[in-house]
Order: structure tokens, then C-alpha cells, then sequence
């Protein structure tokens, strides 16, 4: 949910960018396992949430750059609609006002 | 697999690398991006990379995952699997090919039997409505096969019984075929029209003869490529059938097949019948047959007859309505045929039945051979489990996954099994060759035997079978592994627990029971089989030539005057010749009741008959035949007197002495017995000798074929073409087929038989060998295992003999208790193989006494190896082990 919330605002980024997008945005938060983005990348690739295109880094290398499809917009709205769910429930039990 | 499925696998192969490329592109990106941040952070470059690659994680691992989530992976690894497999299977090669060899042994005599069983009991026959046809025939009580039914029978049969849609009658005849001058000895089947819609036989050339046609021949495409050229223009030629003139109508389809039982003259063989004539109707009733004048041309005067049924009706329907017809026939001609007794069969019945028991008893033997086949596979790859658990525990692990390691020995399983499925193909189809060559004598309808769809069906199947059981049996024990426990199991090979050793011992001890089973039932027909070859003393069978003439047609056939002159005129010349001791002639044999004058009501047993041999005097002096009561006849009383064998004589009166003088009553004699002759086997080896009468060959009403015995005291293979040139030369016209010994004939007589015996024991054999295999594997297994026990105890002073007595101790527990169940097996199912037994009990104690002592001996000798590799053990090295 938060790789493809970081490609929303239509944007192409490769695998590290992501991954750092993710860190700073989060406050250092969450120090992603840097390696299980791929394999999470490669599963929203085959089911067409996001694409792939190799491009070129600032520095020359060849890189993967991500971005968003239009399912792939939706089914963040599905996941983000099911995470507002799950937290008001969660703030629901706890404050039992 | 297709070439577009190939195609496929090949594209996701290859982009599957593409894509593993390019994850370790992009990994190496990060990774080189993480550093340079951490490197920016002020960090040392060692440490930059050590922190990068731990806040990372494996690179490899993390590429492997993200690989995963595409499904050609899952190709890949089964690739891997099969790379990894077959080089396993390559470094122990011996272990795999004792396995591949016993697949393809099992799964390759499997396929053979099975195809052989189809085409011979399952497959209908090649005929429209084949369910519906059956076999209709007089038979004689104390006949051993159906008689001959008269023309009449037929006409009356196929005219009043309503059950029937339509009937057809056929004799065979060895005739002489001049066709452009050229003369060969053939088969033909006389055949009534309506033969040919029951067969549903098509022409290939020309056309079917019609049904007023009298000269119109039908040829087989055999006949038509082999004596004709395949020259279409046969279609009208002009023939020769025994001097007399057919005009060939129609060549028949190459795929026609005529498996109506033929008539076999005793001793003779099946041939392919390669020309159909017509038989001329006009005996209506018996009353026209007995005014019939000799034909012109050769005709049989007997016929076999097969018929359809209606579609409604059933064969019991006909059997009544038949069996009626026959008892009025009966009253109405009493005559010297009567009590005879009407068979009505399916068709399919009469064909093969007699080969239906035998073909059972052998493919219950060959599923012996696969089961014990499957358990030795079964046995050795789980022994080899056991053995690589220390392997599978540290590839586990090392993150294999037991879903792997399990998919892995699956697939080096189904690499076995397809391995062994191909080389039980080839083996399948040399056994198929085998026994088509070797057994179409023996066995009817084999000759077409196919390995088809239903058949590879099969072999497929069993190969997936066995593929799957033994796949799983080592894929089982590693579930349960405790990874821990394992690696820090000591001892080269790993132990495996007592239930599973006890489980395999007691597989190894089902193996040799089965074993057993089968090595008594081949030790049985073996012994059987000895007897049956035994001659009496005097009996020399390689000393005695067979001559078959036929004068059944021309201007022999019911020619009695002409038959007689041939047969004086061929008796001298032959008798004279040099080398030639006696000869004589055998006319015919005919089952009939026979009283004997002066004995009390001393008919022969109900169910019993006796045998009128109608012989000349050479006879039973060219067999060696010996007198055990009275005395031969002599010159001037040669047709008043009979003579009768050992047999009838016990029959009749239990003292043999009371037959000599008393009269003989039978249809064709009415004479005193003057001597009784002791038996003997001239025609078949594996019938008991019946109860024969002696009669003089003049009288008998009608000659057809008659068989010649000579006597010699030379080599046979100098004398027979001398007596083929003279009898050729009195007669060129007269056929003469089968000139060989006695000896050849009488081994051919027993086709069959050698057939089943060799079946059965290749069988037995073989599975013999692979219980043998079980042990062995079992054993040796032990031994390595208790390696350590061993070295403990020879260091404790234990000697060669005590290490090999608790080696063969071992092994001899578990044979024994095979041979135990093998025995009580044995006892049970040899008695269903009763009448494939002559002369024996199915219970034959030396028979048993014999397998029970090769087995244990072998079981013995099975275990010398591993005893012998258990005393080598040095102790040193077992207790130093690991």
C-alpha cells in the first residue's frame, strides 16, 4: 500500500528511490527491509498495478522506474478505504466513548 | 511433449533469464545507491557495504524471491530438479540402473502379456456381429475335440432352426494348385455361400463368388502377392484344383483373417488357408448323402459349421431348438454314429477357450513379476532415503524447504520411472516379437497380436504408478524429519527405524513367496512336461518317418477301387525301398461305443469310447509296437481278426488275458480280438492313451487323408527326399504334405505346451531373479548399516564365521518366512492350474521338495556378498566412523 501510495502522485521512480521516499516521508520510521520491496514490485507488476520502464539515472546507469496504472490508483483507494475502516474500528475499541 | 509446448517452455526459460538479469540490475543499483548514501553519512567503505547489504538483506535471496512470484519459476526449478536428478542418478550408476532395469523388466513383460491377453480373449472377432456367432458340431462321447458334422446335418440344422439368421458350413483340404504350369501345395476351405456375409469378408479385386457358382475361386492377398505377382490380371485366370477347373473370381482384402478352427488332421499344423472354393450344395438329407455318387473334384465329406444368431435370440434358444433336431435325426438314422452328442458355443468360445486358461495362469504371473518389481523399486529407493537423510537434513536446512526436497525426489523418481517406462517399451516389443514367433502355433489369433493405444494406455499407466509409489516412499520419510536430530546423527549412513526396517524385510518376504509361487507352478508343468517327452523303450521316434497324403480328391476321392490300387502300389514301393524296415498306413480314427460279445453288459464305461484305428498290418510294426497278450495275425485271418490296446483291455475286463478270443462289436467291425498290443503315443504326446481297437483300413467306408509311418534304419535326412521323389512319381497329382520324423511330429504336437512352459518360465525366472535382488539389497543395506555393531564386535573377538552367521541368520529369517507363505500360496493356486498339468499332482512333492531347496539356496547365495563385505569390515575404521 505505501510503495504504491509513494507512485501516486504520478511520478517514476526506481527501486531505491521508493524505498528512500518511503523512509524520509515516514520520519525514519519505518526503515524498510529494502529487499522485500522486489519481490512486492514484481507482484504488482504481473497484476498490472504498476509498470516498469528502464530508463536512465542522473548518473547514467540504467535503472527500473515505476508508475502507477489506473488500476493500480484504484486499488490503492481500495486499500486505503479498507485501512480508514480498520483504523476507526481499532479507535472505536480503544475509546469505547 | 509438442513443439509449440517446447516452444514455451523455451520462451519462459529464456525470458525468465531476462528478467532474473534484470532484477540484478536494478538489486545492484540499490545496493550501490545505499552505499553511496552510507558512504555520504560519513561511513568507512567496509562498513557502508555491511550496513547497506544488511539493511537489504541477502541479494540472492531477495532476487530469488522476487523471481518466485513469476510462475516460470517454478520451470526453472523443476529444470534445476532434473539437472540435480539426473547427475544423482549419474554418480551412482549402478543403483539406478538396477533400478531402471527392474521398471523396464516389470513394466515390459506387463505390456507384452497384456497385449496378448487383448488381442486374444478381449478383442472381438474380426466379423459383423461377432457376439452373435456360434459354433455348432456333433461330438462323441470319449472325443477329445468336436467330429466332423455330415452335409446333411448342416442343410437340416440351418434350415429348421428358427434362431438362426443364417448358417454357413466349411472343410479344408490340402490340395495341389496348378496355376502357369506351376504346382504348390495349399490349403483350401470349401466354403457355402453364406460364409462370406457372416465373415463380412470385402474383395480387394474382382468380386464374391455367387451362389450357383461351382468353379469359383476366391485366393487370399497372400496367395495373390505370392504366387501371382500381384498382378491385378488373376481376376479370370483359369486353375488347377486337384485336376480339376476353377476360374479365380476375386482376390481377398489383405486384413481378411479366417480363424473358424480348421480340421486338423492329428499331427498337423495350422496354416493360412490361401484359397476359397465353393461346396456345391445338393445333400439335403442323409438320405442324399447316402446316395451320393463320387464327385467330380475334390470336396470335403465332412464340414464344420458356424452360424449367426438372430438378434432376439439367444443360444440357449438355439441349443434347444437344435438339440431337438438332433434326437429326431438320431431316431430317424440310427446308424453307426449314433450317441453322439451336440455342442453348440459362441464361436469365440471355441477358438481360444482352450487357450483362455493357460493365457490367465500367465498374466496372473506376470502381475506376480510387476508387484515383486515395484516393491524391490520401492525397497531400494527408500533404502536410499535413509541413507541421504543426513543430505536432505542439510540442504533443508540450508532454506531448501521440505516443499522442495520433497518436489526433488519426486522428480529424480519420475525420472526413473520414464527412463524405466522407455526401456520397458523396447523391452515389450521384443517380447511381443518373441512370442508372436514362438507362439503362433501354440496360441490362436496371437499372430495379429498389436501393441496398441489401450495397451501403451496401460504401460503408461503402471508407469505413473509405480513412479508415484515409489516417489513418495522416500518423500515420506522426509516429513517427519527432525532436522536437528538428524545432522547430529552420527554413523556414515544413517539408521532408519525399526519399523521400516521391519517393513521392508517383510516386502522382501512377500517378494519370495510370490517367487516361490511362480517357480512351483513352472517346476510343475516342467516335470509335466519331462513325462510327456518320455518314451517307451523301444520307442525310437527319430527313427520313424511321417508321410501325410490326402486322397480326398480327384479321381481318388470316394473312389474305393482307385484309393486301394494307390495305396498297394505306394506300400511296395516305399517298402522296397533300401533303409526301410516296415511301413504302414493309419486311414482315419473314429469314436465309437463298442460291445464286447460274451462279457456282461460290458459296454465301456458311459462316457468313455474307444478309438477304431483303422490301420494295415505295417502299422504297428513300423512303431515298434509290442504285444503283451496273444499274437499278431496272420497273413490269411488279416480281416477277420482286431487287435486292441493295454487300455481298452483294462477298460473292459481289469485282466487282459480276458479279451483275447472275444468278439469286438463296433460299427464298422464285428471280430474276435486275436492280440493286445501294449499303448504307445504316435499322435499326440500330452493325451493319455485311449482305448484303441485295431481294424483293417479296407474297412472303412471312406479314405481320405491317410498318414504313412516307415520304419527306417538309416538317417532320415537321406531318405526323405527318396521317398517324396517316389511317391511324387506314382502319382503327381496326390499331395504330399508333412514328410518328417516322428520325432518332429510329435514335438510339434506339443507347441502349446513348450509354449507355456517357456512363458511361465521366463516368468517364474525372472521374478525368481528379482526376489533374489530384494534380498540382496536388504541385506547389504543391514550390513552397512550395523557396520559399526560389526567392527565392535570383531574387536571383541567375534570370528569370520559368527559375523557371517549373523549376516545369513538375517537373511534367512526373512527367507524362510517367504518360503513359508510361498508354500501354503503354492498349494492353494497350482490346483487352478490343474489341466495345464499332465500326469501330475498339483501337490507333487518332489516338485515342491525341488523349489523350496533352489530357493533357500539362492536365498543363501543372495546374502554371500554383504557376508562377505561384513567380514572385511576392519574394525578400526567401522568404530573410527564419524
Amino acid at each position: 500500500m505505501l510503495i504504491l501510495q509513494t507512485l501516486a502522485p504520478r511520478v517514476r521512480m526506481h527501486g531505491f528511490e521508493i524505498a528512500d521516499s518511503i523512509e524520509r516521508v515516514s520520519g525514519e520510521v519505518f526503515q524498510v527491509e529494502e529487499g522485500s520491496l522486489y519481490p512486492a514490485l514484481q507482484r504488482m507488476l504481473l497484476k498490472g498495478w504498476i509498470v516498469g520502464h528502464w530508463g536512465r539515472t542522473s548518473e547514467n546507469r540504467r535503472a527500473r522506474y515505476y508508475t502507477l496504472t489506473n488500476a493500480g490508483r484504484k486499488q490503492l483507494q481500495r486499500e486505503l478505504a479498507h485501512y480508514d475502516l480498520a483504523v476507526r474500528a481499532i479507535a472505536r475499541v480503544l475509546n469505547p466513548a | 511433449m509438442t513443439f509449440k509446448q517446447l516452444l514455451e517452455r523455451a520462451g519462459s526459460w529464456v525470458q525468465h533469464r531476462h528478467r532474473t538479469d534484470e532484477l540484478d540490475e536494478e538489486i545492484r543499483l540499490h545496493l550501490d545507491l545505499r552505499i553511496q548514501r552510507n558512504l555520504e553519512r560519513g561511513m568507512t567503505p567496509t562498513d557502508a557495504r555491511t550496513r547497506a547489504i544488511r539493511q537489504f538483506g541477502d541479494p540472492t535471496r531477495v532476487r530469488e524471491a522476487a523471481a518466485d512470484i513469476w510462475i516460470s519459476r517454478w520451470l526453472d526449478d523443476a529444470w534445476q530438479d532434473l539437472r540435480f536428478g539426473s547427475r544423482w542418478l549419474k554418480r551412482s550408476p549402478g543403483f539406478s540402473a538396477v533400478i531402471v532395469a527392474t521398471l523396464a523388466v516389470g513394466i515390459g513383460v506387463n505390456t507384452a502379456m497384456f497385449s496378448v491377453i487383448n488381442s486374444v480373449l478381449l478383442q472381438p472377432l474380426p466379423y459383423p456381429a461377432p457376439d452373435r456367432l456360434i459354433w455348432i458340431a456333433n461330438s462323441h462321447p470319449g472325443c477329445s475335440d468336436d467330429c466332423f458334422n455330415s452335409r446333411a446335418d448342416f442343410a437340416i440344422w440351418a434350415r429348421e432352426a428358427p434362431s438362426l439368421e443364417s448358417a454357413a458350413a466349411y472343410g479344408n483340404l490340402d490340395l495341389a494348385l496348378v496355376a502357369d504350369g506351376r504346382s504348390t501345395a495349399e490349403r483350401v476351405a470349401f466354403v457355402t455361400p453364406e460364409l462370406w456375409r457372416l465373415s463380412g469378408a470385402i474383395p480387394r479385386l474382382g468380386r464374391l463368388p455367387n451362389a450357383d457358382e461351382r468353379t469359383a475361386l476366391m485366393i487370399s492377398w497372400g496367395l495373390f502377392e505370392r504366387q501371382f505377382s500381384g498382378n491385378p490380371g488373376v481376376v479370370g485366370k483359369a486353375v488347377e484344383l486337384d485336376g480339376r477347373s476353377f476360374e479365380i473370381v476375386g482376390v481377398l482384402d489383405r486384413g481378411f483373417r479366417f480363424l473358424f478352427p480348421q480340421e486338423l488332421y492329428t499331427g498337423d499344423e495350422i496354416r493360412d488357408i490361401d484359397a476359397y472354393a465353393p461346396l456345391p450344395n445338393g445333400i439335403e438329407t442323409p438320405g442324399d448323402a447316402m446316395r451320393a455318387t463320387p464327385q467330380t473334384g475334390p470336396v470335403p465329406a465332412w464340414v464344420r459349421v458356424v452360424a449367426r444368431l438372430r438378434h432376439e435370440a439367444t443360444i440357449e434358444q438355439a441349443r434347444a431348438e437344435l438339440t431337438l433336431i438332433h434326437d429326431r435325426l438320431n431316431r430317424q438314422y440310427p446308424g453307426p454314429f449314433r450317441k453322439r452328442k451336440l455342442v453348440v458355443l459362441p464361436l469365440v468360445d471355441r477358438i481360444v477357450g482352450e487357450a483362455r486358461l493357460a493365457l490367465l495362469v500367465l498374466l496372473g504371473a506376470v502381475s506376480f513379476v510387476l508387484v515383486i518389481a515395484c516393491v524391490n523399486v520401492a525397497n531400494l529407493l527408500m533404502a536410499r532415503a535413509s541413507a541421504r537423510r543426513k543430505e536432505i537434513a542439510i540442504r533443508a536446512a540450508l532454506g531448501a524447504g521440505k516443499h522442495r526436497v520433497v518436489r526433488q525426489f519426486l522428480t529424480e523418481a519420475v525420472l526413473l520411472g520414464v527412463l524405466g517406462g522407455l526401456a520397458g517399451m523396447v523391452l515389450a516389443r521384443l517380447a511381443l516379437f518373441a512370442i508372436i514367433h514362438f507362439g503362433a502355433q501354440a496360441v490362436p489369433r496371437v499372430a495379429d497380436t498389436v501393441m496398441d493405444s489401450n495397451v501403451l494406455a496401460f504401460a503408461v499407466l503402471v508407469t505413473l504408478m509405480t513412479a508415484v509409489l515409489f516417489g513418495l516412499a522416500p518423500a515420506g520419510t522426509v516429513g517427519r524429519l527432525n532436522l536437528e536430530e538428524v545432522l547430529r546423527e552420527e554413523g556414515r549412513a544413517a539408521s532408519s527405524s525399526g519399523n521400516q526396517q521391519r517393513l521392508r524385510a517383510a516386502l522382501v518376504s512377500g517378494e519370495i513367496a510370490l517367487a516361490m509361487i511362480l517357480v512351483t507352478g513352472a517346476g510343475l508343468m516342467m516335470r509335466s512336461f519331462w513325462r510327456m517327452n518320455t518314451y517307451p523303450p523301444g520307442f525310437s521316434p527319430e527313427k520313424v518317418i511321417v508321410m501325410k497324403l490326402s486322397l480326398a480328391g480327384g479321381k481318388y476321392g470316394r473312389n474305393w477301387p482307385a484309393q486301394d490300387t494307390y495305396l498297394r502300389q505306394m506300400l511296395a514301393t516305399i517298402g522296397g525301398l533300401p533303409g526301410v524296415e516296415a511301413i504302414g498306413i493309419d486311414c482315419g480314427s473314429f469314436n465309437q461305443a463298442v460291445k464286447v460279445e460274451g462279457l456282461d453288459d460290458s459296454v465301456l464305461q458311459p462316457g468313455a469310447g474307444a478309438k477304431l484305428r483303422a490301420v494295415s498290418p505295417g502299422y504297428l510294426h513300423a512303431l515298434g509296437a509290442t504285444l503283451t497278450r496273444g499274437r499278431w495275425p496272420s497273413a490269411h485271418e488279416k480281416f477277420d481278426v482286431v487287435l486292441v490296446n493295454q487300455s481298452l483291455a483294462f477298460q473292459i475286463g481289469g485282466a487282459a488275458q480276458d479279451v483275447v478270443g472275444k468278439v469286438i462289436n463296433a460299427s464298422l467291425v464285428r471280430n474276435p480280438v486275436v492280440g493286445v498290443v501294449a499303448d504307445f503315443k504316435d499322435q499326440q504326446l500330452d493325451l493319455r492313451p485311449t482305448p484303441q481297437v485295431y481294424i483293417p483300413y479296407q474297412k472303412l467306408p471312406v479314405i481320405g487323408s491317410v498318414r504313412a509311418v516307415i520304419r527306417i534304419n538309416v538317417d532320415a535326412s537321406s531318405l526323405i527326399p527318396v521317398t517324396r521323389e517316389r511317391v511324387s512319381a506314382i502319382d503327381p497329382n496326390v499331395p504330399v504334405h508333412r514328410l518328417q520324423t516322428l520325432e518332429q511330429d510329435l514335438f510339434d504336437s506339443l507347441a502349446p505346451r513348450r509354449f507355456n512352459l517357456y512363458l511361465l518360465g521366463a516368468f517364474a525366472a525372472t521374478a525368481l531373479l528379482l526376489a533374489l535382488v530384494g534380498i540382496f539389497g536388504v541385506i547389504s543395506f543391514i550390513v552397512t548399516q550395523r557396520t559399526r555393531e560389526i567392527g565392535i564386535r570383531v574387536a571383541l573377538g567375534a570370528r569370520r564365521p559368527d559375523i557371517v552367521w549373523m549376516v545369513a541368520r538375517h537373511g534367512m529369517r526373512i527367507a524362510v518366512l517367504g518360503l513359508g507363505a510361498g508354500l501354503a500360496g503354492a498349494l492353494v493356486l497350482s490346483r487352478f492350474m490343474a489341466t495345464m498339468i499332465y500326469d501330475l499332482d498339483t501337490a507333487d512333492p518332489t516338485t515342491l521338495l525341488a523349489v523350496t531347496a533352489l530357493l533357500s539356496l539362492s536365498a543363501l547365495l543372495a546374502c554371500c556378498h554383504p557376508a562377505y563385505r561384513a567380514t572385511a569390515v576392519d574394525p578400526l575404521i567401522a568404530l573410527r566412523d564419524d
